[in-house]
């Protein structure tokens, strides 16, 4: 069953456009560090998304592809304040995975807690039953 | 594809105040070099800083000043339980501490620090030395 499952999630691209249409004006777009963990009975796939809530997400399955998208709104600028030093830009952020045989799409499930993205893919039924030995009539 | 910076290991952070020194000086796009990136603004009384740290919460944060040295720490407890496997790993950062000097000296007892959906944000008040050496030219 390892075998099967080691490609079961793949990531596929960051700002690919063939992924999908996506075009949100001329913000930068960043592609989030993301790990990926087998357990038991599901897949889970961990994504840094800082400055992002819930609600802003959006995660979408189609065709074997799950992408990951997820809005960050514009922090506001407080008046009169002036810049010292810029290290990092604000951005969205986009990701999509390949996802395999042996999960099951509709019971797909995400939270986010701390600026972190947590999505759940449950292994189908089958692919968690155990393979019953056959064996040869005597 | 743009991705994040990444953190630089501990030898390094060795030479971390003669970066920041160096890295003042640098353009944007060469200051990438150590965890976390600081965004770093100013008004008349105070500094502001803000670091992207998700998967941190507000007891796994340290932040502390000293004059105009501001050192932030942190160490988040790993989520991974038995029987895992990993089959991506890129969010490699568990702990780390990084100095930088404020151009100003600041009122370390005023220090304000929140966290909020993995984005710190400090409000660090100038000393009121700072503030006083700051004169006011009025008409005459």
């Amino acid at each position: 069953m390892t075998q099967a499952t080691e490609t079961n999630i793949n990531t596929c691209c960051g700002s690919d456009e063939s992924c999908e249409t996506a075009t949100r004006d001329q913000r930068v777009r960043f592609t989030p560090a993301v790990d990926i963990i087998e357990a038991a009975d599901e897949f889970r796939l961990i994504a840094d998304v800082p400055g992002v809530r819930a609600e802003d997400v959006d995660i979408a399955y189609k065709n074997g592809r799950l992408t990951l998208r997820a809005a960050v709104r514009e922090r506001p600028e407080a008046p009169n304040r002036r810049l010292l030093r810029r290290e990092y830009a604000v951005g969205d952020f986009h990701r999509s995975f390949t996802v395999g045989e042996g999960i099951d799409t509709q019971k797909i499930d995400a939270t986010v807690a701390d600026g972190v993205l947590t999505v759940r893919l449950p292994k189908a039924r089958a692919a968690k039953l155990h393979r019953v030995p056959v064996r040869s009539a005597e | 594809m743009l991705t994040r910076n990444r953190l630089f290991s501990s030898p390094l952070a060795l030479l971390q105040g003669d970066f920041d020194r160096l890295l003042n000086a640098l353009p944007f796009e060469m200051a990438r070099a150590t965890f976390p990136a600081l965004n770093v603004w100013e008004d008349a009384d105070r500094v502001m800083v803000e670091a992207e740290l998700p998967g941190f919460r507000n007891e796994e944060i340290d932040v502390s000043v000293v004059g105009d040295q501001l050192t932030i720490r942190g160490q988040r407890t790993s989520d991974v339980e038995e029987k895992q496997t990993f089959y991506r790993r890129e969010r490699t950062t568990t702990e780390f501490e990084r100095t930088v000097t404020l151009p100003y000296e600041i009122d370390s007892e005023k220090v304000d620090a929140t966290i909020k959906d993995g984005v710190l944000t400090l409000t660090l008040p100038k000393t009121e030395a700072v503030r006083a050496r700051r004169i006011n030219v009025r008409n005459g």
